[in-house]
C-alpha cells in the first residue's frame, strides 16, 4: 500500500511541476495546489497510512501499550491545509487582481518595472 | 536553562498590537499611536529579555506545560533574543519613517497591523525551537509580508508581487515536504532531538533549497531584485532588513543538524556565487532600488560563507550590520527620490546642498555597508577576513566584494549628491511633522550603526551573542532543572 501511495505522491509532484512550468498564471496557481497537497499526502503516508485506533490512553493506565495511529503527522497535515488553503485564498486574489489591472496572463510578460511612491 | 513565560509575551506583543491596529483601523491617530508606542514597549521588553538570557542564560517556553520535545515551545537562546531586539528596533525605526510617507488611503489599508503581523512572524522564527513550528512561523510572516508587497497595488507591485508570492510558496512546499519526510525519517522536529539524531540527505536537501531561496542565496536569489524593487521604499526597507534574516538564521539552525556536512560546502559555494553576481550585479544598475537588492544579494553571500564555515559570532556581526544598514539605505533612496522626483540615481543632482543631513546618513548607512573603518560594517568584514585568513581565495573575493560595493556607492555619491545642478522638482513635499518623523526613523538606524561601531573595541554584544550560538537551541536534557 506505501509503495502505491509512494507513486501517487511523486504523480503529483510531477503535475504540479509540470503546471507551474506552463505559461499561463492560472496554470501556476493549480500547481501550486496540486504542490501543497502532494507536500500533506507525503507527510500523511509517512506516518505509515494503515488502520490503527486514535491515539487515547484507556482508562486507568499512564501510557498506551497498543498500537495507535500517531497524532503528530496528523496534526502536522491539518496545520499545514490550513495554511495553504488560506495562502492559495490569497494568490488566487492576486491573479484576479493582475489580470484585472494589466490584462495578462503569462508569467513572463509581467513587468519588471521599479516602483514609485 | 529558566523555564519562564518571558519569550511567549515577547512573541505575543507583535501580535496584540497587530489586533489593536485592525480593531482602530477607522481611527488613524490612535492606530499611529498604539503602532509607536507599542513598538516602544515591545522594544522595551524585546531588551529585557535579551538582557535577561544576557545574564540568566536560555529562556524556555512551553506552552501548556507539554514537554518541549512533544509540545509547541519557544526557546530564546542569545543569538535569537538578540535578533528579535534587532527585529524590534528596525519595526520601530522603518515605523516611523512609514508614518513620514504613507497617505491616508494606505494607513486606512490596514498597513501598521500588517507590519506587526510580519514582525509576530519573524519573532517566532527567532524563537521557536522545532522545525514544523518553523515552517509555521515562516508562513505567517509570508503572509503579512506577501500583503505589504501590493499594499498599494500599482502595476509594478502586482508584478513584483506575483513573482514573490509564487517563489515563496515552492520554496514553502519543498519546505513542508522535507519537514514530513524529516519526521518520517527521525520521528521527531525538535531541533534538539534532531541534532542527536541527524537529518538524512533527502530531506536535507529540500531544506536547504528551501532556506537558500528564503534567505535569496545564488542560484536562487534571482527573484529578489526582480521583485523587492516593486514596493514602496518603507516596505523594502523592512523586508531587506529581516526576512532575509529569518532565512539566514534559520540556515544558520539547521545546517548544524544534517547528517552530512556537503551541505556545508554547497552553502559556502552559492556564498561565493552570490558575492560575486551581487557584486558585479549591482555596479551595473541605473536604479538605485536594484542596486541595493543586487547589494543584498552580494551580502547574504558573505552571511551564507560564513554560517558555511561555522562561524556564528561572524554571521551576528553581518547580519546586524546588514539590517541596519541596508534599511537605513532603503529609506535614504525613498528620499533621494522623493527630493528630485527621479528613480535613476544617474539623472539626480545636487542632493548635498538640498539636503546636507540626508547626505551625512547615506555616508555613514553606505560605509558601513561597504566595510570602511571605522563603521560597524568593517569590524564585520575584518572579522569575516580574519577567520578566512588560511583560505585566500575567499580573502580575495571578500575584498573585490566590498570594493564593488564601494564603488556603486561612491558613484552614487558623485553623481547623485556631489554633482551640482539646478534644484530639482520633488514628487511630493512632507509636512513638518512628517519630515520631522522620518529624520526620528532614519536617524535612529544611523544612530545605532555609529554606536555599534565603537562596540566591538569596547564590550561586545552582538559577537558575544553570535559566540554563545551551539548549534540546536539547547544542549542536552541533563542540565536542565524543571520547576
Amino acid at each position: 500500500m506505501d509503495a502505491l501511495y509512494a507513486v501517487v505522491v511523486g504523480f503529483l509532484f510531477a503535475i504540479g511541476v509540470y503546471l507551474i512550468l506552463q505559461r499561463p498564471l492560472v496554470k501556476l496557481l493549480l500547481g501550486i495546489a496540486v504542490l501543497g497537497n502532494a507536500a500533506n499526502l507525503m507527510i500523511f503516508v509517512s506516518s505509515g497510512a494503515r488502520r490503527l485506533p486514535p491515539p487515547l490512553i484507556p482508562d486507568g493506565e499512564k501510557v498506551v501499550t497498543t498500537p495507535i495511529a500517531d497524532p503528530i503527522a496528523q496534526a502536522l497535515i491539518l496545520t499545514a491545509i490550513v495554511i495553504g488553503f488560506g495562502v492559495l485564498a490569497f494568490a488566487v486574489v492576486l491573479v484576479h487582481r493582475v489580470h484585472q489591472t494589466s490584462q495578462i496572463d503569462g508569467f513572463d510578460e509581467l513587468t519588471e518595472g521599479v516602483g514609485t511612491e | 536553562m529558566i523555564y519562564t513565560n518571558l519569550p511567549a509575551l515577547v512573541l505575543a506583543t507583535p501580535l496584540l498590537l497587530a489586533c489593536l491596529c485592525f480593531a482602530f483601523a477607522r481611527r488613524r491617530r490612535v492606530v499611529q499611536w498604539v503602532s509607536l508606542l507599542g513598538g516602544v514597549g515591545w522594544l522595551a521588553m524585546a531588551a529585557n529579555l535579551a538582557m535577561q538570557v544576557h545574564a540568566q542564560g536560555t529562556m524556555v517556553t512551553e506552552v501548556g506545560g507539554w514537554d518541549r520535545h512533544y509540545g509547541i515551545s519557544f526557546v530564546a537562546d542569545p543569538l535569537g533574543a538578540m535578533m528579535v531586539v534587532l527585529a524590534a528596533f528596525i519595526q520601530l525605526a522603518v515605523g516611523l519613517a512609514a508614518h513620514a510617507r504613507l497617505d491616508r488611503k494606505a494607513e486606512a489599508f490596514w498597513y501598521h497591523g500588517l507590519t506587526y503581523c510580519l514582525a509576530f512572524g519573524v519573532t517566532g522564527a527567532f524563537l521557536t525551537a522545532d522545525l514544523f513550528n518553523l515552517f509555521v512561523w515562516f508562513e505567517v510572516l509570508l503572509i503579512g509580508s506577501f500583503v505589504l508587497m501590493v499594499h498599494g497595488g500599482s502595476d509594478q507591485q502586482l508584478a513584483g508581487g506575483m513573482k514573490y508570492v509564487t517563489l515563496n510558496l515552492i520554496s514553502s512546499v519543498m519546505f513542508l515536504a522535507g519537514c514530513g519526510l524529516t519526521y518520517a525519517h527521525t520521528g521527531t522536529l525538535s531541533f534538539v532531538q534532531l541534532a542527536q539524531v541527524g537529518i538524512p540527505d533527502g530531506p536535507a536537501a529540500l531544506l536547504v533549497l528551501a532556506f537558500m531561496l528564503k534567505a535569496s542565496v545564488v542560484p536562487l536569489a534571482f527573484w529578489m531584485p526582480a521583485s523587492y524593487p516593486a514596493a514602496p521604499t518603507y516596505t523594502i526597507a523592512l523586508f531587506s532588513a529581516l526576512l532575509t534574516k529569518v532565512g539566514c538564521l534559520a540556515l544558520l539552525r539547521t545546517l548544524g543538524l544534517l547528517q552530512n556536512e556537503i551541505w556545508f560546502t554547497v552553502l559556502g559555494i552559492g556564498g561565493v556565487l552570490s558575492i560575486l553576481v551581487g557584486s558585479f550585479g549591482l555596479i551595473g544598475q541605473a536604479n538605485l532600488r536594484r542596486m541595493l537588492a543586487f547589494s543584498s544579494v552580494s551580502q547574504v553571500g558573505y552571511i551564507a560563507i560564513a554560517i558555511a564555515l561555522q562561524q556564528p559570532a561572524v554571521v551576528a556581526l553581518l547580519i546586524v550590520n546588514h539590517a541596519l544598514a541596508k534599511g537605513g539605505l532603503f529609506l535614504v533612496a525613498g528620499e533621494m527620490e522623493r527630493l528630485t522626483g527621479q528613480t535613476n540615481y544617474r539623472d539626480m543632482r545636487g542632493l548635498a546642498e538640498r539636503s546636507p543631513a540626508l547626505t551625512w546618513a547615506f555616508a555613514v548607512l553606505a560605509a558601513s555597508l561597504a566595510g570602511l573603518p571605522p563603521t560597524l560594517g568593517f569590524f564585520a568584514k575584518w572579522d569575516w577576513l580574519s577567520t578566512m585568513a588560511d583560505r585566500p581565495f575567499l580573502v580575495i573575493l571578500g575584498l573585490v566584494g566590498s570594493a564593488a560595493t564601494l564603488y556603486g556607492m561612491v558613484d552614487v555619491y558623485l553623481r547623485a549628491f556631489a554633482t551640482p545642478g539646478e534644484a530639482q522638482e520633488a514628487s511630493s513635499e512632507l509636512s513638518r511633522r512628517r519630515q520631522w518623523l522620518m529624520n526620528v526613523g532614519l536617524g535612529s538606524l544611523v544612530v545605532a550603526v555609529v554606536a555599534l561601531s565603537s562596540s566591538p573595541v569596547v564590550n561586545d554584544p552582538v559577537r558575544e551573542a553570535g559566540a554563545a550560538f551551539k548549534g540546536p537551541l539547547v544542549s542536552t536534557a541533563t542540565e536542565e532543572v524543571k520547576p
